[in-house]
């Protein structure tokens, strides 16, 4: 995403390069042919610049010949440069963590109260923004998001009284017809059905936990304004595992009345496809209405990587509920100074949706009591109990109103926002949100914002925790297709449309929140917010809301960081330009490639630099032992006497880490970087694998398709002392400690709820040490650095019973500087991962002969054998470093680097690595 | 409730513009930060996402949250 700009501006530069930069190269001796190839590609990148240079002529441009004569010709065809690009500058970046957590649901345990509590739904996310102007009237805003979510939701409701278990584990007693629960004759409360046959009407949410998946969102956004219009286009696309959304939408504005009056309308449209994984399949669940469907949303059946009543295959069967959606809206509303403290804003919205708007993933329970239960069991009814996805209509209708009034209050300097929405669909949902905040500056520099929300809602029509019917449809009790026993016939279902979704009942919300800027130096700001969320049936506006076992509370925290480029433009246009260039551009290590850390230190007190970095990793193709491609004999062979049935195919990383680094004095600096973690990892069924249940779980069907998880990671506290710093050159010794804060516990809930494998998991579970010692050097138009570096874990083994392997790393790298703006990167990585020390326990207990209890853990592939883990491997890798046009005083670098592994050699069975790329943005401050 | 909704709406179109003016130099209150339509947009965008993945009310949503239905 942040590339959008470099990418932007070339176009104007490439037309002109094309001529010149080839005719020279002949004549070299191949001795001299990299630096000439170099040289080479240098022309090509000095001139992919002009635009800046024509924005900003001081800049030192006119040095080379070659190149005033390709400014010349470039000048000469302005037909080809826009002109409005060569305004084109960046004006704010933002970039935001969140961590959003649920908690307070009731849990029932079931009958022996012996299953465990879930684990909650928490969310991890992070999103960055840039919005870059063209020109005076056009702006360009990009914007991409990632949120990873683990955790429990509920899959079905049903009474106690219609539960049936396994083990501690409790179901929904729906055989498909085969099984009857009970209902009591006068009341329908359902019963017991086992014991006394008791009253059991109680509701409860069975939960099912889901391993972590990641949905990235970008969206482009284009503004236009005139003297009294604006428009807006927007384009977005929305990518999870099960879901894929994209959205188009025109928006425009007319301000009239002295600007006083403006009046806004707007239209949207995005198409999505759903493809949810419900699973393999459930002989519990009645499929049939979907799996039928001549069109919209269908159930089908797909073969997966997995295990069929225990034995590996290729051919498992797993359920997807597939279709397609359709959403439009229309917007039309104005804005309104009322006085020279107070505007009002306010706004219709019509949004249609259209085609697959069901949960996939919330079934419904329909038990069907038999009126003509025989006397003799006078006390109760015989009733058929079904599960099955929900349907909803296909088509809905929503109108919403919004109205917005701000207040200015002079006495405080605050602001007062008043937020009032209604709307209705033609579901049966109506709903109320009130809002209110009060915006406190405090000082120059600091704001502090409370905020309460409330929300209610009425229920949807076809809303209910769980459906019962009384009554016969022709001689069954419940409808029936002779052709198809155990199965419902709903074509005479006595209802359209089901849903216990609880997002469709009734309920209300109420949430605290509180926000806290700080801008330092006019141009950073710093944001730290918190809400407080609570959803109960009981806060419904009136009363009657669902009941209490649906209710849950949520907490969020963001922290965020704005960059306000415009305001610092204007506080550094003093500067003299060739100072600041010496002071930033300089340095040695300034053009490390980007996939080195800790190659660059800030040499003045106060100095602050705040730094992103992607990194990308993907490892896919054979098993290597040693370097030598190993057959599934020898791969199952390795698994020892628990087998494996599956192995890993491709495995991918994506890390997003920012780095905030602040130099106290002269040669100390101190660095901080969070990160947020996604890895996936994709199987394959091993020839003659096999699948040893062991912790007393044995299931039978088991998807080993892959499996994904995510969220923070570890978070790396670093001090970096200068030791040496010379004019052309400097050493420097890192001292750094990786802190726990990425999770060890991440399982696999498509796998029976084990751990997933050491590779997979978020963060060591240790504090781990990390040395390091940067040395890096100039010369003329080279710079050059090697490093060596480490991660040193302690010997004490983490809460789950493992310590990773010790990392070694020495690298060495040659950039060469292109133009003013780009440089060019050569580097070669040697690194050396230790074996694992421990072993990591399973999840459940067993106890053995003599009476010890242990945790023993399954074998589910390859990555699961502990022995599979330590490495030998050598990278090179190509770099490119760019100078931030428009912050080449400050120094700001965007760097990009890919490095290709070149023999590795593992230790065990592994897959082989493929390749990694890196980018990396530091911003000065 | 859709009819007072539009009435309401039409209401204030017409009334509000004649009540008042305020001249572009007094205007000064209205252009500070705390009083911009949505002062924390980045933080509004995750609490919108939230609302419309949890509550039937937000336009277009319908717990229509992604994937798993959880978020």
């Amino acid at each position: 995403m942040k590339q959008g700009l470099p990418v932007l501006q070339a176009r104007g530069g490439v037309v002109a390069v094309i001529n010149v930069g080839s005719s020279k190269i002949k004549q070299k001796a191949p001795s001299k042919l990299l630096i000439s190839l170099l040289k080479r590609v240098g022309y090509f990148f000095q001139h992919i610049k002009p635009i800046a240079r024509f924005a900003k002529p001081q800049t030192q441009c006119s040095k080379s010949t070659p190149l005033a004569a390709l400014m010349t010709a470039a000048m000469a065809l302005p037909n080809m440069l826009p002109a409005s690009l060569s305004a084109a500058e960046l004006e704010q970046t933002q970039i935001q963590f969140g961590h959003y957590e649920e908690g307070g649901k009731q849990f029932w345990g079931g009958p022996t109260n012996g299953m465990k509590r879930p684990e909650p739904l928490s969310v991890d996310s992070m999103s960055g923004n840039a919005k870059i102007s063209i020109n005076d009237r056009t702006k360009v805003g990009i914007y991409f998001s990632q949120d990873t979510w683990s955790g429990a939701t509920p899959y079905i409701t049903t009474p106690i009284g219609f539960t049936t278990t396994t083990g501690a584990s409790a179901y929904v007693n729906s055989t498909n017809g085969t099984t009857v629960s009970l209902v009591d004759r006068k009341t329908l409360q359902p019963l017991d059905p086992v014991g006394k046959k008791i009253p059991q009407p109680k509701v409860v949410n069975l939960w099912t936990s889901a391993s972590a998946e990641t949905r990235n969102q970008g969206r482009l956004t284009l503004n236009r304004e005139w003297d009294n219009f604006g428009l807006g286009l927007s384009a977005g696309i929305s990518d999870e595992p099960d879901y894929l959304s994209r959205t188009l939408g025109l928006n425009g504005r007319w301000d009239f009345n002295q600007k006083l009056t403006s009046v806004s309308a707007g239209v949207s449209h995005s198409s999505s496809r759903i493809d949810a994984d419900l699973g393999t399949f459930s002989k519990y669940v009645d499929y049939d209405l979907y799996a039928n469907a001549s069109n919209g949303p269908k159930i089908v059946t797909v073969n997966i990587p997995g295990l069929t009543t225990g034995t590996p295959s290729a051919y498992t069967q797993a359920v997807r509920f597939r279709g397609e959606r359709e959403d439009m809206s229309l917007s039309l509303g104005f804005t309104q100074v009322l006085s020279k403290n107070t505007t009002i804003s306010s706004g219709l919205t019509y949004a249609y949706s259209e085609g697959f708007l069901e949960n996939p993933h919330k079934l419904v329970l329909m038990g069907f009591a038999n009126p003509k239960t025989p006397a003799i069991f006078k006390n109760y009814l015989f009733t058929t109990v079904f599960s099955m996805p929900e349907k909803r209509p296909d088509t809905r209708n929503q109108l919403t109103w919004k109205t917005h009034l701000t207040q200015f209050v002079p006495g405080p300097d605050a602001a007062m926002h008043l937020d009032y929405a209604y709307s209705q669909d033609d579901w049966g949902i109506k709903s109320h949100t009130v809002e209110a905040s009060w915006i406190q500056p405090i000082g120059n520099s600091w704001t502090i914002t409370p905020r309460v929300r409330y929300y209610s809602q009425t229920s949807a029509d076809f809303y209910k925790p769980y459906f019962l019917f009384n009554q016969m449809f022709g001689n069954s009790p419940y409808p029936k297709d002779a052709s198809k026993p155990g199965l419902l016939d709903f074509n005479h279902l006595p209802i359209d449309n089901w849903s216990s979704d609880q997002r469709l009942s009734a309920f209300g919300t109420r949430s605290f929140g509180l926000t806290i800027t700080k801008k330092f130096e006019n141009d950073i700001k710093l944001e730290l917010g918190y809400e407080d969320y609570l959803h109960a049936g009981g806060l419904k506006l009136g009363g009657g809301g669902e009941d209490s076992f649906a209710d849950f509370h949520s907490k969020m925290v963001n922290i965020g960081l704005t960059y306000d480029f415009q305001s610092s433009s204007a506080t550094h246009a003093g500067h003299d330009m060739s100072m600041m260039h010496a002071h930033h551009h300089g340095h040695a290590g300034a053009d490390a490639p980007a996939g080195v850390m800790y190659a660059h230190m800030m040499n003045k007190a106060g100095d602050f630099m705040a730094g992103y970095s992607f990194m990308y990793a993907r490892q896919r193709g054979n098993i290597l032992n040693g370097s030598k491609k190993a057959t599934d004999a020898e791969i199952v062979a390795s698994c020892g006497t628990l087998g494996c049935p599956a192995t890993p195919q491709e495995m991918t990383m994506q890390m997003h880490m920012l780095h905030f680094m602040y130099a106290p004095t002269d040669q100390i600096n101190l660095m901080l970087m969070p990160q947020l973690v996604s890895m996936k990892m994709d199987n394959r069924i091993l020839d003659g694998g096999f699948y040893t249940p062991v912790g007393g779980h044995n299931h039978d069907d088991m998807d080993l398709s892959g499996h994904s998880s995510g969220g923070f990671g570890d978070t790396t506290a670093a001090v970096l002392l200068q030791l040496l710093h010379k004019p052309d050159s400097e050493l420097h010794l890192g001292l750094g400690v990786s802190i726990p804060t990425g999770s060890v516990d991440k399982k696999m809930y498509s796998h029976g709820g084990e751990f997933m494998d050491y590779g997979m998991q978020l963060g060591s579970g240790t504090w781990d040490f990390l040395p390091s010692l940067t040395m890096t050097g100039k010369t003329g138009e080279w710079s050059w650095g090697g490093q060596l570096s480490g991660v040193i874990r302690p010997g004490n083994y983490n809460k789950n019973g493992y310590v990773l392997g010790n990392v070694f790393q020495g690298t060495a790298w040659a950039s060469y500087k292109l133009s003013d703006y780009f440089s060019f990167s050569l580097r070669a990585l040697r690194t050396m991962q230790g074996d694992i020390r421990g072993e990591l326990a399973g999840v459940y207990p067993s106890v053995d002969v003599n009476g010890m209890t242990t945790y023993p853990r399954p074998q589910h592939n390859s990555s699961d054998v502990t022995g599979n883990y330590g490495a030998r491997l050598n990278d090179v890798g190509v770099g490119l470093n760019m100078l931030v046009p428009g912050r080449e005083m400050q120094g700001d670098r965007i760097s990009l680097e890919w490095l290709q592994p070149v023999g590795d050699k593992y230790k065990g069975y592994q897959l082989e690595r493929d390749v990694s790329l890196y980018l990396n943005w530091n911003m000065m401050f | 409730m859709k009819i007072s909704a539009n009435l309401i709406l039409i209401c204030s179109l017409i009334l509000l513009p004649g009540c008042s003016t305020v001249a572009p130099w007094e205007r000064g209150n209205l252009a500070k930060p705390q009083m911009a339509a949505e002062p924390n947009p980045m933080q509004r965008l995750m609490l919108d996402h939230v609302y419309s993945s949890r509550e039937a009310g937000a336009a277009g949503a319908a717990g229509a949250g992604g994937g798993c239905g959880c978020y």
